[in-house]
């Protein structure tokens, strides 16, 4: 186990390595230039030349490669004189659009987006395997039709459209909901809930159509097998038959796409973060694109980046966990 | 002023499927005819305007949080980075200038001393030496006085090449060769203190000296250019984020791209101040909102948007919606100080006929209707906006708002000239550069689309040798007179290789001598002239296509009392208004 | 998945995804077992799609949504009426449409867009072409892409297996939004100079592309799964006894025996497409004006569910529909592929 994580470990090194690359390398081929963008209107050359140089565009690019990564492990400072900006180790860059370290903005956006999709996530899973499960076991009953009924619509719907659908009915013609906003966990869990639970809804209603499609699939595949008969064939209760053994079996691929979904998602949700006026990590992302905020973005894609490949890794451990079938090498 | 950052961006909302449809909707559409409203800004040196405090507003009690909702944070707060009218407002509430307008909401616009006792004196007569007297009492935040030299200082640090976001008037007229700060930096790593024509002989007295005359003065000194800013509390970069207050509220937390908080500064003295009331207790702008999500909420008035209002139009999309009881009353609507122009760049298009026959062909109406009609604007005839003093209608080529395609065939002669349109690619621009398009190419001419990104947008049209021939700009004066919009944008000795104003690049030299006339006139006679300049461009170079003057359309909740739109920013006013108990 | 962070990441049920795909859904010795004369399974899958209702009305929809896109041309012949005119004299002083819900005339069968006064129908027959076309050609590129390389994983086992499966999750971990809004102007400005208006065709092409090399990896994985799976069976052997080159085996051999799934991968992946093209027009990379384009009508009209909700319910009524049908199709062809479906 221990050698397969740290292989692992290694290869999402390399990856993120690349990525990063990537992403440097995509942005300078834009044919504006940021200095230009951040410099604004009243701009001469010299003044072009001057952000630039402030922001370390001026250097050839393996040299601001070089920088960008050492930055992350010693911090660097930017710019000169009077004007110098300090930013501590562990340094993605330092936007100066917000005049401020970008891992500040990182630790300011992620929790945003990470109650989101935590939040949404335990509603989707609830909601999504026990449908699927009732209508596995209901299997032909109206009940059944109706759960697949539903997360048909669910899952033809999308996010852009059910939400904003749900956002008039609840927010503007009714006020039965207050309009989204992000209060800390910490601050006052109460308002925190209620500020996403539009969000959450949404999320958790098109979402778990497709977990309940997936694990009423999975269930009846699992309720035809050999060691489902055997379980009930040995007297067990139906309870504990479904449960303690379909259940268990039928999971496995549930966990491996929850945790692949899990992982994307918090890396941001930007149509989601959009339509709810919630400050998260993939509105930081598209902003900081349109407006060429370099650092942001480097720092943003790697962020999604370490979490999918986190998500990866540990989606395999669970496999593991889950299904004593499954040896990691 | 340069083009508003009127985001036209996503809409973005949400409503019913339910409800509406069932009823027919009539060409009326909403509301009645907007009566162009003429400026009627003057300086005032009488003592009762210039008299602190601020007359107090019938019914409004002190306290509450106001919130303003705004769709991105603001570029820059620092009163030397600070050029765009919502960010002058909120500044405004964080540090005084030495002038600044006074309103009441009636439309009565009043340039009068803020810091300074009065508008400035002009003290030989030739507008050349201008002399401002501080008020007495007049503190920051921490209780210390304001003093001359902080305000010598705040206008040498927007020489610095780090922090030069803000206008340069004032710079450009203290040292008038070349580039503002050419000569001299600001006073960071060893420049000295002050700029050359910049004297405080006292903590309580300052005095400008240009080698021209500035007749502008008082109004170029009610931007934020001027506002005090102590050596000591200089943050550089950072003071962006939170200027050391003079005025009635201070920074309490800035999130950049969520939240901006500001709570009383205690150390504000009402009497010291004639153009603010301050009634609310706290004021809180939030960033981040669509347009659409703003103006729903507006609209639905919940009860905890009902102290809110926001300086973001309405989107089309929801205007149709704000004619309703009880949310009608609620719109502060108006024109503003903006003219938008389809310019065409006459390096390119040097023939004035195919200028003239645009000028017969644009469907107007079209253009408007794409992004919101009435409640965005009206037809333009003319360059300067109606705000501007001394503004006449005129119209060179009278034709129908729609266009006159007789006139336009005539004129093209059986040509088809090949034009590219240039646009800002946020949705409704692009409708609306699709309007465009669509009308010239019915009338003939053969035009091609180009998107630009929205953030590098003007600077795309700003470069000297840009690609394209037609492009739609904004651009509103920075005081309501027409010397902040005829030579900035039209004089040909204003062209440089980036960043220009002047995007048609009209280069005549007879609109240039035109220009040095006026402005060496009397100050009296310089509103009629600028006006009459104003249409011999129209009449005998056409450089652009006048297309609507803009106009607001705001919304705020029902416990916000006296929201009134500002003549002098073209957005609601902050200064006298009040959160309802 | 929920939003467009990423592209599809296809997650069909009873299809578990990664790490070791599910094997043997359209195993080829497994002949028909309670039928008297004897069957192919594709015969069989065919007979039981036939014989599914919902796998027939919802073929039948997307029929009349592709005949209705392919023949847009003509019914702008016959209305008169192409889909960038403007009848802004029918908009009132808000630019919304006079009269009756959203316009509807003998006209304009379906009324005007607020705003720019185009005839709906005709920007939603028109549009619907494009939105099919950008995910047919998407769908079936990732395919092509996918199979492509997940053939050759499967096949070639050892570093070069190990080298695709790292570049699947490279694909997978890194950002598609990111990727799709900094490269569509960059490509755009490396062909087209600044005068030049890029053809529409070309940014459809540019989003195809981009759909394609993001969602490979699906059926890369699927694919190489069943190679893996497939190569050291019998048939495979007795092939390759006989003397057959590799491409017979790949050709002749493999691919007839995987074609089921990757069927079905596509028809999921279609409505997927749809769908993620319309949210492109959020962050402003979809399909530029003036071609009509379903994606970006829907994007422009959901704003204007409460004011002019006509507008806002014909593209999303007709995009639910689509997505739907495919959906539909995609689960019955699945059902009907698979031989111990008893559905």
């Amino acid at each position: 186990m221990l050698r397969f994580v740290v292989r692992r470990l290694l290869v999402a090194a390399v990856t993120l390595a690349v990525i990063s690359l990537v992403t440097f390398g995509l942005f300078f081929a834009v044919p504006s230039s940021p200095a230009k963008v951040m410099c604004g209107k009243n701009c001469t050359a010299a003044d072009i030349a001057q952000v630039e140089r402030r922001l370390g565009i001026d250097q050839p690019l393996p040299r601001q490669y070089a920088e960008f990564v050492k930055g992350v492990f010693v911090g660097r400072t930017y710019g000169e004189g009077d004007f110098r900006q300090d930013c501590p180790a562990p340094c993605l860059g330092y936007s100066f659009r917000n005049n401020q370290p970008v891992t500040s903005i990182i630790v300011q956006r992620a929790p945003v987006t990470f109650s989101i999709v935590l939040g949404g996530a335990v509603l989707w899973l609830t909601l999504g395997v026990s449908l699927g499960m009732l209508s596995a076991l209901r299997r032909g009953t109206a009940l059944d039709r109706a759960a697949i009924g539903v997360t048909l619509a669910g899952a033809s719907m999308q996010v852009y459209f059910f939400g904003l659908i749900l956002l008039y009915l609840l927010v503007y013609a009714t006020g039965l909901l207050p309009f989204p906003n992000y209060t800390p966990l910490t601050e006052n869990p109460a308002r925190w809930a209620v500020g996403l639970l539009l969000p959450w809804m949404t999320l958790g209603f098109l979402n778990s159509a497709l977990y309940a499609r997936l694990a009423r699939a999975q269930m009846l595949e699992t309720l035809s097998e050999d060691f489902v008969r055997t379980a009930r064939a040995k007297g067990l209760s139906a309870r504990q038959v479904h449960t303690r053994h379909a259940l268990r079996a039928a999971v496995t691929p549930i966990v491996t796409i929850a945790g692949l979904d899990i992982g994307t998602s918090l890396g941001g949700t930007f149509i989601t973060e959009t339509i709810f006026g919630l400050q998260g990590l993939g509105k930081a992302t598209v902003e900081a694109v349109q407006f060429l905020n370099l650092p942001v973005v480097m720092a943003t894609v790697l962020l999604a980046a370490v979490l999918i490949v986190i998500a990866n890794i540990v989606v395999d451990v669970l496999y593991a966990v889950i299904d004593p079938r499954v040896r990691l090498s | 002023m340069r083009a508003r950052t009127r985001t036209l961006t996503g809409v973005l909302s949400a409503a019913a499927l339910v409800a509406a449809g069932c009823s027919a909707t009539t060409d009326g559409g909403g509301g009645g005819d907007e009566k162009a409203k003429t400026q009627t800004g003057s300086i005032s040196y009488e003592a009762a305007d210039n008299q602190g405090p601020a007359k107090a507003v019938d019914g409004a009690k002190a306290g509450g949080t106001l919130t303003v909702m705004q769709n991105s944070d603001f570029e820059h707060l620092d009163p030397a980075r600070n050029y765009v009218n919502v960010q002058q407002v909120t500044g405004g509430l964080l540090y005084r200038a030495l002038n600044g307008y006074k309103e009441d909401g009636t439309g009565k616009l009043l340039l009068v001393g803020d810091l300074a006792t009065n508008p400035g004196k002009d003290v030989n007569n030739d507008c050349k030496v201008w002399e401002f007297t501080l008020r007495d009492g007049v503190k920051y935040e921490d209780g210390s006085p304001v003093t001359s030299k902080d305000v010598a200082y705040g206008l040498a640090r927007s020489f610095a090449a780090n922090l030069n976001e803000g206008p340069h008037y004032i710079q450009q007229w203290l040292y008038p060769d070349g580039a503002y700060n050419a000569t001299y930096k600001g006073p960071y790593d060893g420049g000295k203190a002050t700029p050359d024509g910049v004297e405080t002989p006292d903590d309580r007295t300052i005095r400008f000296t240009f080698p021209q005359p500035h007749c502008d003065l008082p109004y170029a000194a009610a931007l934020p250019t001027t506002a005090p800013v102590p050596a000591a509390k200089d943050t550089r970069a950072n003071y962006d984020l939170r200027p050391f207050s003079s005025g009635p509220y201070k920074v309490k937390s800035y999130e950049r791209d969520v939240a901006l908080e500001l709570e009383r500064n205690p150390n504000w003295d009402p009497k010291t101040d004639p153009i603010r009331n301050a009634y609310p207790d706290a004021i809180r702008v939030t960033f981040g909102l669509e347009q659409a999500q703003i103006a729903e909420r507006l609209v639905a008035d919940a009860p905890a948007d009902q102290a809110a209002l926001s300086w973001t139009d309405v989107p089309p999309a929801v205007l149709p919606r704000t004619t309703a009881a009880g949310v009608a009353e609620r719109v502060v609507k108006g024109p503003t100080q903006y003219t938008w122009v389809l310019s065409i760049n006459t390096q390119r298009v040097t023939d004035l006929t195919v200028r003239r026959a645009l000028n017969y062909a644009v469907d107007k109406d079209a253009a408007l209707k794409a992004i919101g009609g009435q409640a965005a604007g009206s037809p333009a005839t003319t360059l300067m906006s109606p705000t501007t003093a001394g503004w006449q209608k005129y119209d060179v080529f009278n034709a129908p708002v729609t266009g006159d395609r007789a006139k336009v065939t005539e004129l093209l002669a059986g040509k088809k000239p090949k034009l590219v349109l240039a646009h800002s690619n946020t949705e409704l621009r692009t409708q609306q550069a699709e309007a465009i398009r669509k009308n010239l190419t019915d009338m003939g001419f053969d035009i091609v689309m180009k998107p630009i990104d929205s953030t590098s947008y003007y600077d795309e049209i700003g470069r000297k040798d840009n690609p394209y021939d037609l492009y739609l700009s904004g651009w509103g004066s920075d005081w309501p007179t027409g010397s902040t919009v005829i030579p900035p944008v039209y004089d040909g000795r204003e062209i440089v290789d980036e960043g220009n104003n002047n995007v048609s690049y009209l280069n005549e030299p007879s609109v240039s001598a035109e220009v040095d006339r006026v402005r060496n006139l009397p100050a009296a006679q310089q509103d009629a002239a600028w006006m009459a300049l104003d249409e011999k461009i129209m009449r005998e170079y056409a450089p652009v296509v006048p297309c609507y003057y803009d106009a607001t359309y705001e919304l705020h909740g029902s416990k916000v009392g006296n929201a009134f739109l500002s003549d002098a920013f073209g957005i609601i006013s902050l200064n006298g208004i009040h959160v309802k108990q | 998945m929920s939003d467009l962070s990423h592209p599809p990441s296809l997650t069909a049920p009873g299809d578990p995804a990664a790490p070791d795909p599910a094997v043997g859904v359209a195993g080829a010795p497994a002949a028909g077992r309670r039928e008297i004369i004897g069957r192919s399974p594709n015969q069989l899958a065919w007979l039981r799609l036939k014989r599914d209702r919902t796998a027939r009305a919802s073929a039948l929809t997307l029929a009349v949504a592709a005949l209705v896109a392919l023949g847009a041309p003509l019914l702008g012949r016959l209305s008169g009426i192409d889909p960038t005119d403007k009848f802004v004299d029918r908009l009132n002083d808000f630019g919304m449409p006079i009269g009756y819900a959203g316009g509807i005339s003998a006209d304009h069968w379906l009324g005007l867009e607020p705003g720019s006064g185009r005839d709906i129908l005709l920007q939603l027959v028109y549009g619907l072409r494009t939105s099919l076309f950008i995910a047919f050609a998407s769908a079936l590129l990732a395919s092509f892409i996918g199979v492509a390389v997940g053939v050759l994983a499967g096949w070639a086992r050892g570093w070069l297996d190990s080298a695709v499966n790292w570049l699947i999750d490279l694909t997978l971990a890194f950002p598609f939004l990111i990727f799709a809004l900094a490269v569509i102007p960059i490509l755009q400005d490396r062909f087209y100079t600044e005068r030049e208006a890029p053809p529409p065709a070309f940014r459809v092409a540019l989003i195809i592309a981009t759909f394609g090399l993001f969602s490979w990896t699906y059926t890369a994985r699927l694919v190489r799964g069943q190679v893996i799976s497939l190569r050291e069976r019998e048939f495979v052997e007795a092939a390759r006894a006989a003397g057959a080159g590799t491409g017979h085996l790949l050709f002749r051999q493999l691919l007839p025996n995987i074609w089921a799934p990757i069927l079905v991968t596509v028809s999921l992946n279609v409505p997927q497409f749809i769908a993620i093209e319309a949210a492109l027009a959020f962050v402003n990379i979809g399909v530029t004006e003036p071609t009509p384009d379903l994606g970006r009508m829907i994007y422009n009209s959901i704003g204007y569910v409460a004011s002019d909700p006509w507008y806002t319910l014909f593209p999303g009524l007709t995009i639910f529909l689509l997505v739907l049908a495919f959906n539909l199709l995609g689960d019955a062809l699945r059902d009907s592929l698979d031989p111990r479906s008893t559905r």
